[in-house]
Parts: structure tokens; sequence; C-alpha cells
């Protein structure tokens, strides 16, 4: 019994970098553009999808894939951004329900353009990160998960370094503050906007890149994704980097441990009711600020 | 004045090629198809009931629209109930879920409503999913012979689903943009504290927008229960939902009619499109949605509004 909570919470543990990933750049995304992006999944298909491409066509291994992937929803993220998204910016903000909107035609858009382009077939990319697996006692660790895990976490390093740092992290910085005052003090918001979309994008896109040789790759992924970084996001608190990380760990772990408790299939419903529990109970989340109600 | 003229002679042409369409259309799949779309259009009236008039963003109408074909497929099936009487149960039921679901309004907006609404969807169609004992998991239920005391040929089916069309998104019309009913939502969607201030009761108000949407979102799916005879756990998946949004964007919220001729028209062309056997209806939906939001954020309605006035 112990080893199996063990066993499911260190499991949970790598399912919730992934989680945590998604979350941040999610995060990154509202916190400074104040978009609700709804198809931010879909930007983790893109990232799968052309690993998956780039595998069968024989460039690259797995680790090798996440390279372009990154590229290329970095370029699909920036593209989106300037074309969709900035005509319903005004002032530096981007209306809320347009850009709402506007991000579930554009999931509509992108999976079912990835169903025709792909059919509607379960792809993986072949073969394995890393060979092996790392045995504590009778704790089994997964060679394959774990570089999932560790890359999730040097992302998300890298991205809290880059947002406390850089020039370019405290213009996004301030932006997701007052847009208004950034832009007097000769940030451009529109720029920033992009870059930060891109970004936020091209985490996604690596996300996608490190599961598809461990899970699945399938033209309706993404929404089950885009419901992940949205529980995430919610139960740290719209806007907190920090929380989404912790979060991430926490759906991950709960998630997990959740198998030992309940029937198979039921275990996918802890993330949306820990989703509206927060709601209802801590609407700004574990770590957010008290903006949840305006 | 001359806006509601346009109107009425709209609705009303619109009305009298409906009950002829039978007459001309002889092709059962057509038939068939523009049957789907009357479904869609009271789906659609109901989610703009609820944003475009009270200003509550939902992400739950699938779990709606799923709640209401599982309830009346249940109670037919294992109670035996009448289909006729299963399509208000439908409803009520759908309700009652509407004021769990709208509950969280008291504390959360916008962004935050819609992602609470969106989670009580999701968990219904996990539980409708898991729960084989009591819902039949992905088997789902098998009704026929669909509705009785009529012969089920497809244009009885069409005449019944027409009549509950019309009905349906009459009343929401009538209810939100020609009441006193209508006009206290539209404050709430303005500003919920102005409207408080002026004596609303707000939560109550909210609540029962969303309730009056569930049952709609829900009589919707009892019809499609009883028309399709099979419902799945398909019937809840939060796809529908994005469909229904873009339908009443490109429609024109805020109008009840617009977002449900936007559904009929829009549901029976990617029907049609199927004819070709491709996927790209789904594709197209997204682009012409990300088009209006782009070009005419005020969707057909708006186009018709600016013409007119």
């Amino acid at each position: 019994m112990i080893l199996d909570i063990l066993t499911y919470a260190v499991l949970g543990i790598m399912t919730g970098g992934l989680y945590a990933l998604l979350g941040l750049s999610l995060n990154l995304i509202f916190g400074v553009m104040r978009v609700i992006n709804v198809a931010h999944g879909e930007m983790l298909t893109l990232g799968a999808y052309t690993a998956v491409l780039l595998a069968t066509v024989g460039i690259g291994g797995p680790l090798l894939s996440v390279v372009p992937a990154i590229l290329v929803v970095t370029l699909a993220g920036l593209i989106i951004a300037r074309v969709l998204i900035r005509p319903l910016t005004v002032d530096g903000r981007v209306h809320e329900q347009r850009g709402m909107v506007m991000s579930l035609g554009l999931s509509l858009f992108l999976s079912n353009a990835v169903l025709a382009i792909f059919g509607p077939d379960y792809q993986r990319v072949p073969g394995l990160m890393v060979r092996g697996a790392i045995e504590i006692g009778d704790l089994v660790l997964e060679g394959q998960r774990l570089v999932i895990l560790g890359g999730s976490l040097v992302l998300a390093t890298a991205l809290m370094l880059f947002l406390r740092f850089t020039l370019l992290g405290l213009a996004m910085r301030a932006v997701a503050e007052n847009p208004e005052a950034a832009q007097a003090n000769g940030v451009s918001v529109p720029r920033i906007h992009l870059i930060t979309f891109g970004l936020g994008s091209a985490l996604a896109g690596a996300a996608g890149a490190l599961i598809t040789p461990v899970t699945y790759a399938f033209p309706a992924m993404g929404f089950t994704y885009t419901m992940y970084a949205f529980i995430t996001v919610i139960i740290g608190g719209l806007g907190s980097v920090w929380g989404a990380v912790l979060a991430g760990f926490l759906l991950g772990i709960a998630e997990s441990l959740s198998v030992i408790w309940l029937t198979t299939g039921y275990n996918a419903i802890v993330g949306p009711a820990l989703m509206l529990l927060t709601l209802v109970l801590r609407p700004q989340g574990l770590l957010g600020q008290r903006l949840a109600r305006a | 004045m001359q806006r509601a003229k346009v109107a009425t002679l709209l609705v009303s042409a619109l009305l009298v090629s409906a009950l002829i369409a039978p007459f001309f259309v002889t092709n059962n799949f057509v038939l068939h198809a523009l049957t789907m779309s009357l479904i869609f259009a009271i789906l659609a009236a109901s989610w703009d009931l609820l944003f475009g008039f009270a200003g509550q963003v939902s992400f739950g109408h699938a779990g709606f629209f799923g709640l209401g074909a599982y309830a009346s497929a249940m109670l037919s099936y294992y109670a035996g109930l009448s289909p006729w009487l299963g399509l208000l149960a439908g409803g009520l039921i759908a309700s009652v879920f509407g004021l769990l679901v709208g509950f969280p309004s008291l504390r959360l907006r916008g962004v935050y409503l819609a992602l609470a609404t969106l989670a009580c969807s999701e968990m219904l169609r996990i539980v409708v999913t898991n729960w084989v004992p009591v819902t039949r998991g992905t088997l789902g239920f098998n009704l026929h012979p669909g509705f009785t005391f009529v012969p089920n040929t497809p244009t009885t089916h069409y005449y019944i689903i027409l009549v509950g069309a019309a009905l349906s998104t009459g009343s929401m019309y009538l209810m939100a943009a020609r009441s006193r009913l209508g006009l206290v939502l539209r404050a709430l969607a303005v500003d919920d504290i102005r409207a408080q201030a002026l004596g609303v009761d707000v939560f109550r108000m909210k609540l029962l927008a969303f309730s009056v949407s569930g049952f709609f979102a829900g009589f919707a799916g009892a019809l499609y229960a009883h028309f399709i005879g099979l419902v799945t756990p398909n019937e809840t998946a939060s796809s529908l939902t994005i469909l229904i949004v873009a339908m009443a964007t490109i429609g024109g919220v805020g109008t009840i009619i617009g977002p449900a001729i936007a559904a009929i028209v829009i549901h029976f062309i990617t029907e049609m499109l199927q004819i070709a056997g491709t996927v790209y209806d789904q594709i197209a939906v997204g682009l012409v949605l990300m088009l209006f939001v782009l070009f005419l954020p005020d969707g057909i309605a708006g186009i018709v509004r600016a013409k007119v006035t």
C-alpha cells in the first residue's frame, strides 16, 4: 500500500511537470495579454505532430525533434498573435470576449486541420528518448518520464529566470502590471504581446514534442490539454507563475493517487472537480492576487 | 419601427418556407439535415439568452444538451415514460442542472464563470461515460420507435421539431427582447452592481437566466434523443459548446433570432459539405468564426441593423 502510494505519487510528479509547463505558458499569455487562449492545447498538438512528422520522414531522434517543434510552434504563435489577436487589441488591451471567441474558432480550425492532414489515427514518435530506468528499492523511475520531467523543469526555470532578470522579461512584467504605464515608459506593448504569445506557444509546443514518444498524438488531443492547462492555472491562480508550477504538481499527484481509490476512468474527474472547488472556495487560486471578482 | 418591420417580415418568410419545405425536399438526407439544424437553432438561441442578454458566459451548454438527452432517454428506457413527457422532463432536469451550474455566478464573472461551467459540463461527461450500470457507458441508449401516437417518418419528425424550435426560440425572444424580464437581464449584463442598487435581485435573476437557458438546451437535447434514437456520451462533448458559441457569434449575440438563423444555415451547410465526404466542414466553421470576430464582431444581425437604421 505504502509502495503503491509512493509509486503513484512519483508518477504524479512526472505528469505534474507537464501540467506545470502547460499551466505556466498559458498563464504567461493570460498574465501579460489578458487573453483566455482556448487554443493553447492546439499549440501542443502542433508541437506533437511536428515531432511525429520529422520522425516519419526519418530526421532526428525523439530528443532532437524538440528543437524544430519549438521553432514551428513559435512561428505559428507569432502569426496568430500578429494576424488574429492584434486586431482585437485597443489601447494595449485585448478585447476579453472577442479574444476568447477567437481562440475558440482557432481551436476548432487547428484541431480539424490536423485531422484533415494527418487523419484520425493515433501516432507517436517511434523509439525512446533514453533507455532504461532508475530503480530505488522497489520504486522504478522510467528514464523516458524523467526526461519529460527534467525538460519541463528546465524550461520552467528558464522562463522564470528570463522574466526575473532580463530587460525583456521586465518589460513583459510591466505590460502585465499596467499596459498604459508600460507604454508611457517606452515599452512597445504590441511587440511585447507578440513576443509573449510566441513564447507561451513555444513552451506548449515543446511540451507536445516532449510527450509524443510516451503518449500518442491524435487530432483532438489539444482540448484535453487545454483543459488541464486551465485547471492548473485556476488552482494556482490566474497570472501567478509560481502558482502554476505548484498547482501543476499538486494536480499531477492528486490525479495519479486517485487511481488507488477511484475506479478507472473516474480519475479524470479529479481535475475538473478541483478546479470547480477552487473557483467556488478561493477564486483567486492558491497564490493568485485578489482580482477574480473584477 | 422599421427595424422591427424588417425583422417580422424576415421571420415570417422563414417560417412559411420552413412549413412548406418538406413538400419540396424529397431527399431524406436533406430533410434530416434540416431537422438537425432546427435543434441547433434552439441551442444557439438558448446560449444567446444567457450571454447576449444576461451577460453570463457559459462554456457548459454541451452539458445541458447532453443531460436533457440522457434524462429523457433514461426515463423512457427505464420507466417507460412517454417521449412527449420526456421532452418536458429533459428540459426541467437540465434547468435544475442550470441552477446548480449558475450557482457559482454569485461570486464569479466572465472567464472564471465560463471555466466553472466548463468544469461542470466536463464532470457530467466523465460520469456519463463511466457510470456504466446506470448510463450504459459508451453504449448509450437506443430508443425506438422515436415518438408515440404519430407515424415515425422523417416528415413528422421534421414538423415536431419545427414546432418545438419555433415555440422555444419564439418564447425566448419574447422573454428576452420584449418583456420587463429581458430589460432586467440586460441591466445585469451592463452593470450588475448598479442593477443591484436599483433594486434588482441580481443573484436570483442570474439563476433564473441559467435555469431558463438550461431548460431550452435540455429540451433540445430531449428532442434530439427521440429524433435520432441514440444517445451516447458524445452528446456531452465540449466541442458541441464551441459550435454553439460559433453559431451565436456569427448570427449576432443579443438578438436570439440571429443566432437561431445562423445555427440553421451553418449546420445545414456543414451537413451538405459532408455529402462531399470531407472533414473540411469544421475547419470552415472555425475559419468563418475567426473572420467574423475580426471583421464583423456583431455578426449577421449587426450588418442587418446597420443596413436598416
